[in-house]
């Protein structure tokens, strides 16, 4: 058997670390998986600093090349491998894709992950010693992580910033649901890298925005969502999930005909 | 018939203007110093990229039945609706290194540069209690303001800009030919010793030089020309990222 052609370290199929994970298998290549316990900080241990010394994650190897940013690495998998495309061929179909990437990377993802690691994340760090969190803070390369990093740890999050990121969610997902209410994907017609980005981060949105998102008042997020995650490459990309997220794409299961809820 | 709603060729507004300058297109510019996108929008209900607005007041583009907003993605729709003479890179690697540097960019530097060159060129004070959504109300409400804080908005830049420095290293562009990314990045850094004296001869002494290479270039020159001596030099730009 040879070696698969590229390497890609990731936390849970979630976010960023999703992004060139379910790129790679829509396309069909296939990808050395390294998993890395985010929760335990094996990120900022010098084995991975040696090959992503801003110790973010993901990172794509191709032999000797080494890439960090996950949205344009998923580009990069699109443009370099075969196998069925993943952006619209037309400029102004690839524009609406990095327009819709951008404001998942930069709007919303942000309150999503602020909301996510205030009610999940959070706490189950906090129970682990206070100074092996404090020394692993320590450890982390880039001072704007170590903010971040800090924040979301000692739960620094105020209420006022908590509501802002909520009320964010609520005009992401309206806006989500008007325009999926009139095109089948994000980018068009056609399934693109825009809606494996926002797949990654909403997921979960039934489970962290119920009241929000839903089948009465979001069914064509609520279809996308569903027929997204009935395709198998999903399926094979959240099977890598080693904790309760991945059990989260259960929410999205269709109820049988006739069934009530 | 491609339109170009801009301000002054500052920032975002400069970019698509050297683009489109380096393409050799003819364009029609559309001056504007206030709101662009409340003036273009209405035209295109069904697009609902319009409501993202994560670049503040950028320029827009209209190129026949499409709008286009946010300055790197308007380089790289150029670059390939328009691909003589090539702007973008062919080889998928140095795409990346391409996008990775718009991502350093907007991401790192830009939001500072934005809010010192507001800071130092205020728009008018005003009423922009109409602005939707909240956070760009917010933003027009900042840019109309005093009292920033100029030293800590510079030293947020330090590391951005080292690692543009470290990127460029010895060549003359970023990438083995002249691209998007090189524009991408003059747009932006051109303004930083005006608003922070000192700064970039200390922590990336390779810029300065890298920027008088594009004043040099005649499609840099016609871009910049394109000012029209508006008091609002300044838009407010991308915000800053809310997790510090």
């Amino acid at each position: 058997m040879t070696a698969p052609p590229i390497t890609i370290y990731h936390w849970e199929p979630n976010a960023n670390s999703g992004k060139p994970m379910l790129t790679a298998e829509e396309k069909g290549v296939s990808y050395g998986s390294v998993y890395l316990d985010m929760l335990s900080f094996d990120h900022h241990r010098p084995d991975y600093l040696a090959i992503n010394p801003a110790g973010t994650i993901p990172t794509l190897q191709h032999g000797d090349r080494v890439l960090t940013e996950s949205t344009p690495m998923m580009e990069y998998i699109d443009a370099t491998f075969a196998g069925p495309a993943l952006r619209p061929a037309d400029a102004v179909g690839r524009h609406r894709m990095r327009m819709w990437m951008r404001f998942i990377d930069s709007y919303m993802g942000p309150s999503l992950s602020m909301i996510g690691w205030n009610i999940g994340v959070g706490p189950s760090v906090r129970q682990k010693d206070p100074k092996v969190l404090a020394e692993a803070i320590e450890r982390i390369p880039l001072e704007t992580r170590r903010t971040a990093w800090r924040k979301a740890i000692y739960n620094e999050f105020s209420e006022e910033e908590l509501a802002e990121s909520r009320r964010r969610l609520h005009y992401s997902v309206a806006l989500m649901e008007r325009h999926l209410g009139m095109s089948r994907y994000l980018a068009g017609e056609d399934y693109s890298l825009a809606d494996i980005n926002a797949f990654n981060s909403c997921y979960g949105l039934p489970h962290f925005l119920p009241e929000a998102c839903n089948d009465e008042q979001t069914p064509a997020l609520m279809e996308w969502l569903r027929t997204i995650r009935e395709r198998p490459a999903v399926i094979t990309t959240f099977a890598k999930s080693r904790t309760d997220r991945g059990a989260r794409l259960k929410l999205l299961d269709r109820k049988p005909a006739g069934a009530t809820a | 018939m491609i339109l170009l709603y801009h301000a002054e060729p500052t920032l975002y507004a400069l970019k698509p203007l050297i683009a489109l300058e380096e393409l050799g297109l003819s364009y029609e510019s559309r001056w504007i110093d206030e709101r662009p996108v409340e003036r273009v929008v209405p035209d295109f209900p069904g697009e609902a990229t319009q409501a993202i607005r994560v670049e503040g007041d950028g320029p827009v583009l209209v190129d026949g039945d499409a709008m286009l907003t946010s300055s790197f993605f308007i380089l790289e729709y150029l670059a390939q609706a328009y691909a003589e003479p090539p702007l973008a890179p062919a080889d998928p690697y140095e795409y990346y290194q391409a996008q990775a540097i718009g991502q350093t960019v907007a991401g790192t530097i830009a939001p500072f540069v934005s809010a010192l060159a507001v800071a130092a060129h205020p728009v008018p004070a005003g009423d922009y209690g109409d602005i939707e959504p909240v956070e760009r109300r917010r933003a027009w409400e900042n840019a109309s303001a005093s009292g920033q804080d100029i030293t800590g908005l510079s030293n947020r830049l330090e590391p951005g800009l080292r690692k543009l420095g470290t990127l460029l290293g010895e060549r003359d562009w970023f990438l083995p030919a002249y691209s998007i990314a090189d524009i991408d990045v003059f747009a932006i850094v051109r303004e930083v010793p005006a608003l922070a004296p000192g700064l970039l001869d200390e922590v990336a002494p390779n810029l300065p030089g890298f920027c008088e290479r594009m004043e040099a270039r005649p499609a840099v020159q016609r871009a910049l020309a394109k000012g029209w001596g508006s008091a609002t030099r300044y838009l407010p730009g991308p915000e800053i990222s809310r997790w510090g």
